[in-house]
């Protein structure tokens, strides 16, 4: 069914049609939380929490933005105040994502990769991959210059590259 | 050497077979927003409920209340019967008048229940005070004189008649004696005092209501 006609039926408090909405991007949504939380149990409470408000301000949805991007930067916001919280905590969880459940050595090197790289790296390459944000839109959300958000992403990158060259998988 | 593309591409391999908890499937999500519509429902139906319950308290206690007062007012008619000393009130008279008003204010209309319930609550406390002080203006009398109980602490005795002639005043010697209850009989005065909690009678011959003596504890 054509998104519109979705969103214009959830405005109307049909839960069918928003939860057809949240089914295109809910795999999509739990993968960005995860990789920038590190931790399954709060990238599900984050998830969650996003859904839940997404549905109480459907009707703040603006007529030309997709249900995606709306409901991401939802998520993004939340991902960002837990973040922040773990840094007032003065400790990150330390933990890695979890190990895949199939003997996919690389996965799981990349995701440990990943969740090696500093707390708001993780965001915006999150926000990019899973969320399909540009660095401008990023730069936008997270107030920051397109120029930063690139380096950063950039820079978060090539440690990854090395680490993975380090385990032998990037070669 | 790996270029950035690639491991874009690599961590979105990585995120492929990452299992969705069942909480956040979509099928789970909806039952959660759809409960959400019958809870309002059965919300309102709780707060008509509530509201229905709220206003059986009110009138079953404005009633109780009522039911306690007359009973309180026959049994106090039936014991100012069966008394056979004559004991008074000072300030009866307004307490009257009060139990007057009372008995106007039950005659409006149901709308001003709760108003009538409050304002009766208010003149219980007052009628409490007023007991206090009932208590505090005590006064028995006899055929040629009244007894009066002050503040807990003294007994005056006076002549009845136009001039009320004050005979004596009684203080217990010990002066942090709190007096209860003061009774008369025939030439004996018996005050019920009290201290911490110990309550005992001082008796005092009043043959000679000019000169109380002390008798005995």
């Amino acid at each position: 069914m054509d998104e519109k006609l979705l969103i214009h039926q959830a405005v109307k408090g049909d839960t069918h049609a928003f939860s057809e909405l949240y089914g295109t991007i809910y795999k999509d949504l739990y993968r960005f939380a995860l990789y920038t939380l590190k931790n399954p149990q709060d990238a599900e409470d984050c998830v969650s929490d996003t859904v839940m408000d997404a549905w109480a301000q459907i009707r703040s949805l603006r007529k030309e933005e997709s249900f995606r991007a709306w409901i991401f930067r939802i998520l993004s916001n939340k991902c960002r105040q837990r973040l922040k919280a773990y840094l007032s905590k003065t400790e990150e969880l330390d933990e890695q994502l979890p190990a895949p459940t199939s003997d996919q050595d690389k996965d799981m090197d990349v995701r440990i990769a990943f969740s090696q790289l500093e707390p708001e790296d993780r965001l915006i390459l999150s926000m990019n991959l899973f969320g399909g944000y540009t660095s401008s839109e990023i730069g936008k959300i997270l107030k920051m210059n397109d120029n930063t958000v690139r380096s950063r992403q950039k820079r978060a990158l090539a440690r990854m590259a090395e680490y993975l060259r380090g385990t032998g998988r990037g070669r | 050497m790996m270029d950035e593309k690639d491991i874009l591409k690599q961590i979105m391999d990585s995120a492929e077979d990452i299992e969705v908890p069942e909480s956040l499937r979509p099928e789970n999500i909806e039952k959660r927003l759809k409960p959400n519509t019958i809870s309002f429902q059965k919300r309102a139906v709780r707060y008509t409920e509530m509201a229905a319950a709220l206003l059986c308290v009110t009138v079953g206690g404005y009633a109780v209340s009522r039911n306690m007062k007359s009973s309180a007012k026959i049994s106090e008619q039936l014991n100012m019967n069966s008394i056979e000393t004559e004991v008074c009130y000072a300030e009866e008279p307004m307490n009257m008048e009060r139990e007057d008003k009372l008995t106007a204010k039950n005659a409006y209309n149901s709308n001003e229940e709760y108003d009538e319930c409050v304002e009766e609550a208010m003149y219980e406390e007052e009628e409490k005070e007023e007991n206090e002080e009932y208590e505090e203006n005590m006064i028995l009398e006899d055929a040629d004189y009244q007894y009066e109980l002050l503040s807990h602490r003294q007994v005056k005795i006076k002549e009845k008649g136009e001039e009320q002639t004050i005979c004596a005043i009684i203080e217990p010697e010990d002066p942090s004696l709190y007096i209860e209850e003061i009774r008369v009989d025939g030439d004996r005065l018996q005050m019920l005092v009290s201290e911490d909690e110990k309550n005992s009678i001082l008796v005092y011959d009043i043959s000679n209501r000019n000169e109380p003596l002390y008798l005995k504890e």
